[in-house]
């Protein structure tokens, strides 16, 4: 445990010295702070319209999917590629605690990032009434999503030992999960299959019930669940080596 | 040696194989029981979509399957844009309600009829009764073969600009979506349907025909609110059968109206000593023959129309034979519920009531309105001096409800709008013994809306696309300055 922690802080550390992740958050607060700017005009001013128009738009499902990869492209594949997985797995620290500690940190760096955007969520509430129940919600959605497409990005990175096709993997597999939303199409109202194609849909967690203030308990148990799975796959691909 | 570490390896790689079933297996009993366990909090400022428990216990008393359409226009104005706005919230409520029991009330199918009118065209189709085409921007409930529809007007209150108003803001004034909706949903499995009887046959609008002047937009609208009518020709019957709820006598047309006989009126009578409804729209000039029961229970009608002067354009008023009633009776059941601020419900050609002590005036016009006797033109005489007029009447007779409103042109599909068809169907309901609006007033929806100022814009603008982006950046330089230091 001691050395999954010593792992976890190393981990953290190299993603916060590394040019990468700065470029990353520049990029991140420069375009989900333009988009909450654009949006604060869409709604005219209207802060619980905001959260879902800010959140549940295009642009921030289009840094949900890509911005796990990145963060999580190298944190195997890299490794694996410099021989560097060989010498950490010789340190006697279990393969599941590698994992642990490589998405616990990739996470934490995820949930910082939008964190960064709330000095304007700060403002605003500054100005008018904010409905920081429903904010509260929507971040935990994020999270908790954003925690399984970490996850998906570890398992990338453990399969490929190149950076950029962990990347793309990452995001397929996100994209993936992502279009499920979508199978509601072939379904009518009523039919059990919509029910659990909405189960399954993040669109539909964050964009009908987190951004509206509405906490479903089996958002956390679905994506938990998932990453979690995710988590252990990823730890038996990396135990690959040693049969 | 070799072929006992191919062996072990067949042997992990199996154990890994039965792990990462076992593992898929345990995900899915978790979220099986999940799907089937649904805790869920409304952390909204305004609850404004938390399920009670009497939310919970109406949904799954629900017998059988409640169906939802919506097809919603999505129309420009601002006047559409808030009634859309209504309907979502709607909408969004009976997910929310519909989340308790998904198999007693199914989630509703939005259908944007505008951008998907093949859609539309299909799924209007599929349900019974079939919806027609422009039954749009309306909440349909089915269930069992009926169907109850509800439009923005009926969940909400609203402020728009009119001829008197036309500089005022639109807007929501009160939001009743929620008791609205479930007051539909017990509406639309009620097992008794009402019944309402319309007099036909001494010059009254027709009941079916599709023609201007005709009571087609009542009846659809009656029906779609759980009631059987059908026509009652009551010259000949002279009696109301005893099934019958309510009976609407429409006492005008464009044709001649023959006035009824008192054996009608002893029939009517009846119909309220059983315990009936009935509800006397008046003709614009002339009797219409039950004069004399009105006058019996308090209600009599004054001679001439009533005239207001009206804006037709800026600074220029005209007097015109148009009753606008503004005030309501607060305390009454059928008008208690209703808007009370900003309620405008114009009778063209309407007459003025006199009421005794123990009837109500339900309706009243402005102080600004008069009675005026030269049915040529309007125009005020000295003698006509302006005072609130009633416009609506009502009254109990023993078991019975007797509802009086003073021009029968209200129900005509040109006027069938608005706060007046809000108001009569109140009227009816209440007439009939049905309760389908709500007794609670309503929310006033919460703004969170900040004022856009051109500083505050400029200000949130800097911040959100240069100051974070440049702390993000300075916070990249710093790091690296630190590491470059330290090595």
């Amino acid at each position: 445990m001691k050395r999954a922690y010593f792992l976890f802080r190393k981990e953290l550390t190299s993603i916060f010295v590394s040019p990468v992740a700065w470029i990353i958050m520049v990029l991140f607060t420069l375009v989900m702070g333009a988009n909450l700017y654009l949006s604060m005009i869409a709604v005219s001013g209207d802060l619980k319209q905001l959260v879902a128009a800010g959140y549940g738009g295009l642009v921030s499902w289009f840094m949900l999917l890509v911005i796990p990869p990145l963060i999580t492209m190298k944190s195997l594949a890299d490794e694996n590629r410099q021989g560097a997985l060989e010498v950490l797995m010789v340190t006697g620290i279990s393969d599941a605690s590698v994992v642990a500690a490589k998405w616990a940190a990739a996470w934490i760096f995820y949930v910082i990032l939008w964190c960064c955007l709330l000095p304007l969520w700060g403002i605003l509430g500054m100005v008018g009434v904010l409905d920081t129940g429903v904010l509260f919600v929507t971040h935990m959605g994020l999270f908790v999503v954003g925690a399984a497409y970490c996850a998906n990005g570890i398992l990338a990175s453990a399969l490929t030992s190149h950076p950029l096709a962990s990347a793309g993997l990452a995001f397929m597999f996100n994209v993936g999960l992502f279009m499920i939303h979508w199978l509601r199409f072939f379904f009518r109202p009523g039919d059990l299959e919509l029910l659990w194609v909405e189960y399954l849909s993040a669109v539909h967690h964050i964009g009908d019930e987190l951004t509206q203030g509405i906490l479903d308990i089996r958002v956390f148990v679905w994506w938990g669940s998932f990453t979690l799975l995710t988590l252990f796959l990823s730890a038996r691909v990396l135990e690959r080596r040693r049969w | 040696m070799t072929s006992e570490l191919t062996q072990r390896r067949k042997k992990a790689r199996k154990h890994v194989v039965a792990q990462i079933l076992l593992a898929c297996w345990c995900l899915y009993v978790v979220n099986v029981w999940a799907f089937h366990t649904s805790v869920r909090s409304d952390w909204s400022s305004d609850g404004a979509l938390t399920v009670t428990e009497q939310d919970k216990e109406l949904v799954r008393s629900l017998p059988g399957s409640v169906e939802v359409v919506v097809p919603l226009n999505f129309g420009p104005s601002i006047e559409d844009q808030l009634r859309t706005r209504v309907l979502l919230k709607a909408i969004r409520w009976l997910e929310e309600l519909s989340a308790v029991a998904p198999n007693r009330l199914q989630r509703p199918l939005t259908i944007a009829v505008n951008r998907e009118g093949d859609k539309w065209e299909i799924e209007r189709q599929e349900y019974s009764p079939v919806l027609e085409v422009g039954d749009v921007d309306q909440i349909h409930f089915f269930h069992d073969g009926r169907r109850l529809s509800l439009s923005a007007e009926e969940l909400a209150d609203f402020k728009f600009p009119n001829v008197l108003e036309p500089e005022s803001t639109a807007e929501i004034l009160v939001d009743r979506s929620r008791e609205v909706v479930e007051a539909a949903l017990r509406q639309v499995v009620k097992k008794d349907w009402t019944r309402v009887l319309v007099s036909q046959g001494r010059g009254e609008p027709p009941l079916d025909s599709r023609q201007r002047n005709s009571l087609r937009l009542l009846k659809k609208d009656l029906e779609i609110r759980g009631s059987i009518v059908d026509p009652i020709r009551l010259s000949i019957e002279e009696s109301v059968p005893k099934e019958c709820d309510l009976l609407i006598i429409v006492a005008g047309g464009e044709g001649a109206f023959v006035p009824f006989r008192s054996s009608v009126e002893r029939g009517i009578e009846r119909q309220l000593e059983a315990g009936g409804g009935v509800v006397i729209l008046l003709p614009p000039v002339g009797v219409c023959g039950l004069e004399g029961l009105m006058a019996r229970h308090g209600i009599s009608v004054e001679a001439g129309l009533i005239a207001e002067n009206f804006p037709v354009k800026q600074g220029v008023v005209r007097p015109q034979f148009l009753g606008v009633g503004r005030h309501l009776d607060p305390s009454h059941p059928i008008t208690a519920p209703l808007n009370q601020e900003n309620f405008t419900a114009g009778f063209s050609t309407a007459r003025s009531l006199l009421v005794e002590k123990e009837t109500t005036g339900l309706l009243y016009t402005g102080p600004g309105a008069w009675l005026e006797r030269d049915l040529g033109a309007p125009r005020r005489d000295l003698d006509e001096i302006p005072s609130p007029k009633v416009l609506a009447a009502a009254t109990e007779v023993g078991e019975g409800k007797l509802v009086v409103i003073s021009s029968y042109s209200a129900v005509l599909p040109d006027f069938w709008k608005g706060d007046v068809r809000r108001f009569l169907l109140a009227c009816f309901d209440w007439a009939s013994g049905e309760d389908i609006l709500p007794p609670g007033s309503g929310r006033e929806p919460i703004s969170h809306q900040i004022e856009l100022t051109a500083a505050f814009r400029n200000s949130f603008f800097w911040t959100s696309f240069l100051v974070l982006p440049l702390s993000a950046l300075a916070g990249g330089l710093l790091v690296a300055g630190l590491r470059r230091r330290g090595a």
